[in-house]
C-alpha cells in the first residue's frame, strides 16, 4: 500500500527532506565544534596574558584567572561527574558541602599550578564534535625544550546554550576519571562523610 | 609460557573499559605499594635528586638517548607485531641514525633532523592491540603498577630482546653479563625517576588516596600508550543524567 501510494515525485521530496535533516545535523555539530574551539582559544588567550603580565603580583594574576576561568568551567557539573552515582545517595547537605569544598579543592590546585609556569605556550590545534552537545577541543603546551604535552579539552553545550568546559585531558589523563577513582576509592573505605573530611583538610 | 598466555586470555575480560576498579588484590597491593614507596624514598628519589644536582642536562639528556636506543629492537620487533609498517620505518631510521652517526645512540640525530617524537612499544601493548584485556590491577615489587597482561609482556621483551643474548663469552640466551643488565634497568630507573620528580611530587600533593591515584594514572597512560595517542574513546563518564535520573535536566551551575 504504502509503496503504490508514494509516487516518484513523493520519494524524491522524502529522499530530499531526508538529506537537509541530516545535512541540517551535520552542521549543528560543527558549529558546536567550532564554537568549542572560539571558546577554548579566547580563554587561553586571556589566560596567557594574565600569566605573562609582569606587572601583576601572584595574589592578583590568581583573583583575576578565577574570574576568567569562573564562566567557562563548570565546577559544579565537574564535580557531579566525578563523584558520579554517589551523587545521587548523598544526602542534599552533603551534596552543597561537596560542591562547595570541591571548589575550594579545584582552586587550591590552580594556584599550585600557576607557580610552576614557566613561559609555557598554548596553541589550539583541532576540534570535533563527538555527540550531539560535547566537542573536543585539542591543544598543545610547548615549553622551551619539552616535548609539547598534549591538551584535550571536553566542551559541552549547556542546557541553557552556554559553552563549559566539563574536562581537560593531559596526554591522555582525564582531570574526571582521575578525581573520580580517587575520590570514591575514599568514600567506599570511609563513606562520604570520609571523602567531605579529607576535602575538608586540604584546604 | 604459551599456555600461560592462553590462560590469561581465557581469564582477562576484553579491552574495553570495565566499571569499577577491578582490583580483587586491593590489600596486598597496597602493602607492595607502601614497600616500593619506602624503597623510593630511601633509594631511588634521593639518588634521582642527587644524579639530577651532579649531572648537567645535555649529559643526562645523551644518557635517555643511549638507553632509548637501546631499547629499540624491543620497540621494533612490537611495532612489526602490531602490523604497523610505518612505526617500525621510523624506529629503524632513527635506530641506524642515531647509532651510527649519533656516536652509537648518545645523540638523538633523528629528532634534530625534526623526526616525530619517539614512541614506545613493548608486548604488553602488542598483547593489548591483540586484543587481551589487562586484567586485574597487579602492584608488582620494584617494577610498580602492572597487571597480568603486561607483566607477561615484560618477560616476553626480555627474551625478544636481542642485548640479552650477546655477550664476552658468545651468543646465546643471558650470554650478556648479569651485571650489565642490572646497570642498565638501574640507570633506567633513575633516569625516569629524574625526568618525574616534579610529577610524582605534584600527585603527592594532590591526591587525598595516593594509591588509588596511582592506580588510575597507571591505567590511563597505559591505554593511551595503548591506543598510540588517540584522544580516549567516548564513553559514559560525562553523561551526568545516568546518574541522576530524578533531575535529567538540571545542568546550571551555580
Amino acid at each position: 500500500m504504502l509503496n503504490r501510494s508514494l509516487d516518484r515525485r513523493q520519494l524524491l521530496g522524502l529522499q530530499l527532506a531526508l538529506v537537509v535533516l541530516l545535512a541540517g545535523g551535520g552542521a549543528r555539530a560543527a558549529v558546536s565544534a567550532d564554537a568549542a574551539r572560539e571558546l577554548i582559544e579566547s580563554v587561553g588567550v586571556e589566560v596567557l596574558a594574565v600569566l605573562r603580565n609582569p606587572d601583576l603580583a601572584p595574589q592578583e594574576k590568581f583573583d583575576l584567572l578565577v574570574e576568567l576561568l569562573d564562566g567557562p568551567i563548570d565546577l559544579n557539573l565537574i564535580a557531579r561527574l566525578i563523584l558520579g552515582r554517589h551523587w545521587r545517595t548523598a544526602s542534599e547537605a552533603q551534596q552543597a558541602e561537596y560542591l562547595e569544598l570541591f571548589r575550594a579543592f579545584a582552586l587550591d590546585n590552580l594556584a599550585s599550578k600557576l607557580q610552576v609556569y614557566d613561559g609555557q605556550d598554548f596553541e589550539v590545534v583541532g576540534s570535533q564534535s563527538v555527540n550531539d552537545r560535547d566537542a573536543l577541543v585539542q591543544s598543545l603546551v610547548s615549553g622551551a625544550g619539552q616535548q609539547p604535552l598534549k591538551v584535550d579539552w571536553r566542551v559541552r553545550e549547556r542546557g541553557d546554550g552556554d559553552l563549559v568546559a566539563i574536562d581537560v585531558i593531559i596526554e591522555g589523563i582525564s582531570l574526571i576519571v582521575t578525581q573520580r577513582s580517587e575520590f570514591s576509592a575514599v568514600i567506599e573505605r570511609s563513606g562520604m562523610d570520609g571523602l567531605l573530611a579529607e576535602l575538608r583538610q586540604r584546604v | 609460557m604459551w599456555g600461560v598466555l592462553a590462560l590469561m586470555v581465557v581469564l582477562s575480560e576484553p579491552v574495553c573499559a570495565q566499571e569499577g576498579e577491578n582490583d580483587p588484590l586491593e590489600p596486598v597491593n597496597r602493602a607492595v605499594f607502601e614497600f616500593n614507596r619506602v624503597l623510593d624514598g630511601m633509594f631511588l628519589e634521593p639518588f634521582a635528586r642527587i644524579y639530577r644536582y651532579v649531572a648537567p642536562e645535555f649529559l643526562r639528556e645523551a644518557i635517555r638517548n643511549f638507553l632509548d636506543n637501546l631499547q629499540t629492537p624491543v620497540v621494533l620487533a612490537n611495532d612489526i607485531f602490531q602490523g604497523e609498517p610505518y612505526r617500525a620505518e621510523k624506529t629503524l631510521g632513527r635506530f641506524m641514525l642515531n647509532t651510527i652517526m649519533g656516536l652509537g645512540g648518545l645523540v638523538d640525530v633523528g629528532g634534530l633532523l625534526g623526526m616525530p617524537e619517539r614512541h614506545s612499544e613493548d608486548f604488553g601493548q602488542t598483547l593489548a592491540v591483540y586484543g587481551v584485556g589487562d586484567g586485574p590491577y597487579l602492584m608488582l615489587p620494584f617494577f610498580g603498577p602492572s597487571n597480568p597482561r603486561d607483566t607477561m609482556g615484560m618477560v616476553v621483551d626480555v627474551f625478544l630482546d636481542p642485548l640479552n643474548y650477546v655477550g664476552p663469552t658468545g651468543i646465546g640466551f643471558f650470554a650478556a653479563p648479569t651485571e650489565v643488565g642490572l646497570a642498565r634497568i638501574s640507570a633506567e630507573a633513575l633516569t625516569l625517576r629524574e625526568q618525574n620528580i616534579e610529577a610524582f611530587d605534584e600527585v603527592k600533593r594532590s591526591s587525598i588516596d595516593l594509591y588509588a591515584a596511582t592506580r588510575t594514572l597507571a591505567r590511563q597512560l597505559r591505554a593511551s600508550e595503548i591506543r598510540n595517542g588517540a584522544p580516549p574513546p567516548i564513553d559514559d563518564i560525562y553523561n551526568e543524567d545516568l546518574y541522576d535520573l530524578d533531575d535529567p535536566e538540571d545542568t546550571d551551575a551555580q
